[in-house]
């Protein structure tokens, strides 16, 4: 440590000898940022940590069923839903169910667990596994998303956030007015927002951020 | 000496008299050699019939494995439960969101709407199906058939083999199998449901094939029909293989003789019967038609929906 500080030191001690206080403040506040961000945690660690309850949304295109010729249900995405608590180390990961999606249009489920949570802070992510999301595995994500958020609503538990790979954004928001979310973004603070359910929804990376306002979906009859 | 001379002189002459020994002996003969043209013609007849009973065995046991190719029938049956336990569970969070958050009850409509789509989906999907395996089987046993019949008659030292076309190819399912769709895991409510309602197959958690499988009011008017399919016990996937006619529920003739069929199927096939027939012809003008049997069942499913991957 000494090694590393020692020259830094001398370095600060030269400066203000030499009266080049500002640049021994230049560097001096660099170096304390480098070693804050070298402290802090990796982004996905950090992610967790912030919520109680993380969902992981995982879609992946099923290969070799139902894909012959006229086939009405082909291809087939089948998401895994596993929801763990990143601040309770002991608590295992819990296979909450399995989808089956074609598109947009459910066609199964599988429940493997029950939707065991205490309040707290609930946030969403969805990852592809083939490393990419094509569009009907941002579809099926999107569906899955919409139908968890309904499973821990009726559980009165809201989601705090969405994350959602880069590349799945632009085709998860055009999914959502569908079901009456409409997307839109953040609102200041002092501007008061008409809408009963309000998600945030932002890429991992942190490049694109939205916020889905919830109206009554089209077509169900409860439009006026 | 005179004495012995003539007792043998008497004796030979007996022998001349009354003695029918080459007669004997050619009828004795005539038997042996009509016993061994039966002998000879009932192991040609048998031979005949093993090797007519290959060939047929063989078109039956590709069929077989054709049916169930890919585990599609096993897939689908699994997702018809998962259609079943989609609508379900929409129909629960639909029901609670509509008491708890009547605000949020649109989307929860929307998302029970979407399920029950996509249950009507899969049942299409299952009925599309039948039809596709029918009509696979139909043009391979018909083509395997014909394969046969073009290698010509089959020549059996005194017999002539000379398959027919005229085939016919039964479709139905293995009697007292289940399907290989299982319980639901998390939902006990529905699995109290089926095992009240008798859908499930004797004290299994597989549920029982070719019956309409309901839910709870008031999705009862949907229709889950699953297929029977041997289950994967373990590691242990069932082959395709040979089975007794009192094994065999068959329900759609698909190909007979003389005449096209294509019918509907309305429920997945899982077993075949196959009969053809072969001409044998022996000397002095015999003919007779020799009509071979066989039934297989398709191969099991390979995958079990308690898997996790």
């Amino acid at each position: 440590m000494n090694k590393i500080l020692g020259p830094i030191f001398d370095f600060c001690g030269i400066g203000f000898r030499k009266g080049r206080l500002a640049c021994a403040l230049v560097f001096l506040t660099t170096a304390l940022a480098t070693l804050l961000i070298l402290q802090l945690p990796c982004k996905s660690q950090s992610l967790g940590k912030t919520y109680d309850y993380l969902f992981l949304i995982e879609t992946e295109q099923v290969r070799d069923q139902f894909e012959y010729n006229n086939s009405i249900i082909g291809p087939v995405v089948k998401t895994k839903i596993t929801y763990s608590q990143p601040n309770n180390e002991d608590a295992e990961p819990v296979h909450y169910e399995d989808l089956w999606m074609h598109g947009w249009n459910i066609l199964g489920c599988r429940r493997m667990h029950d939707l065991d949570l205490q309040s707290g802070q609930v946030a969403f992510e969805v990852r592809h596994k083939s490393g990419f999301g094509s569009l009907q595995e941002a579809e099926a994500a999107a569906k899955a998303a919409l139908r968890l958020f309904v499973d821990l609503y009726a559980r009165r538990q809201s989601v705090s956030v969405i994350l959602v790979p880069d590349e799945s954004m632009g085709y998860m928001l055009n999914q959502m007015p569908q079901a009456g979310f409409t997307p839109g973004p953040e609102s200041a603070p002092d501007v008061p927002v008409y809408s009963p359910i309000v998600i945030p929804i932002r890429t991992v990376s942190g490049s694109q951020k939205q916020v889905l306002y919830y109206t009554t979906p089209p077509g169900s009859g409860d439009d006026e | 000496m005179t004495e012995r001379h003539n007792s043998s002189l008497n004796q030979r002459v007996r022998r001349t008299c009354s003695g029918g020994v080459l007669p004997l002996i050619m009828l004795v003969a005539t038997i042996i050699a009509a016993l061994i043209l039966v002998a000879i013609g009932t192991s040609l007849l048998m031979l005949s019939n093993a090797k007519l009973n290959s060939t047929t065995e063989n078109i039956g046991l590709q069929a077989a494995v054709q049916l169930n190719k890919g585990d599609r029938i096993g897939e689908m049956n699994a997702m018809i439960e998962r259609s079943r336990e989609a609508v379900f569970t929409s129909r629960r969070a639909y029901d609670d969101i509509a008491k708890q958050a009547p605000h949020v009850e649109p989307l929860a409509r929307l998302l029970l709407d979407d399920a029950r789509v996509g249950a009507t989906r899969v049942e299409e999907e299952r009925q599309l199906l039948s039809g596709m395996l029918g009509k696979e089987l139909e043009i391979s046993i018909t083509s395997k058939v014909k394969e046969t019949n073009d290698r010509g008659p089959m020549n059996l030292m005194l017999l002539t083999l000379t398959p027919t076309e005229n085939t016919i190819v039964e479709v139905g399912s293995l009697r007292d199998m289940p399907s290989n769709a299982t319980a639901p895991v998390a939902l006990e409510q529905l699995k109290e449901f089926d095992r009240s309602a008798g859908y499930f197959y004797q004290k299994t958690d597989f549920y029982r094939p070719e019956i309409s499988v309901k839910l709870p009011a008031p999705d009862n008017d949907l229709n889950f029909v699953f297929a029977s399919l041997h289950p994967r016990i373990k590691d242990t996937i069932a082959s395709a293989r040979l089975i007794t006619p009192d094994d065999f529920d068959g329900r759609t003739v698909i190909v007979a003789p003389g005449r096209l069929i294509r019918p509907r199927l309305h429920n997945l096939p899982t077993a075949i019967r196959v009969v053809t027939k072969t001409n044998v012809s022996a000397p002095l003008n015999l003919r007779e038609d020799m009509a071979i049997t066989t039934i297989v069942s398709a191969t099991g499913s390979e995958k079990s929906d308690n898997d996790s991957d």
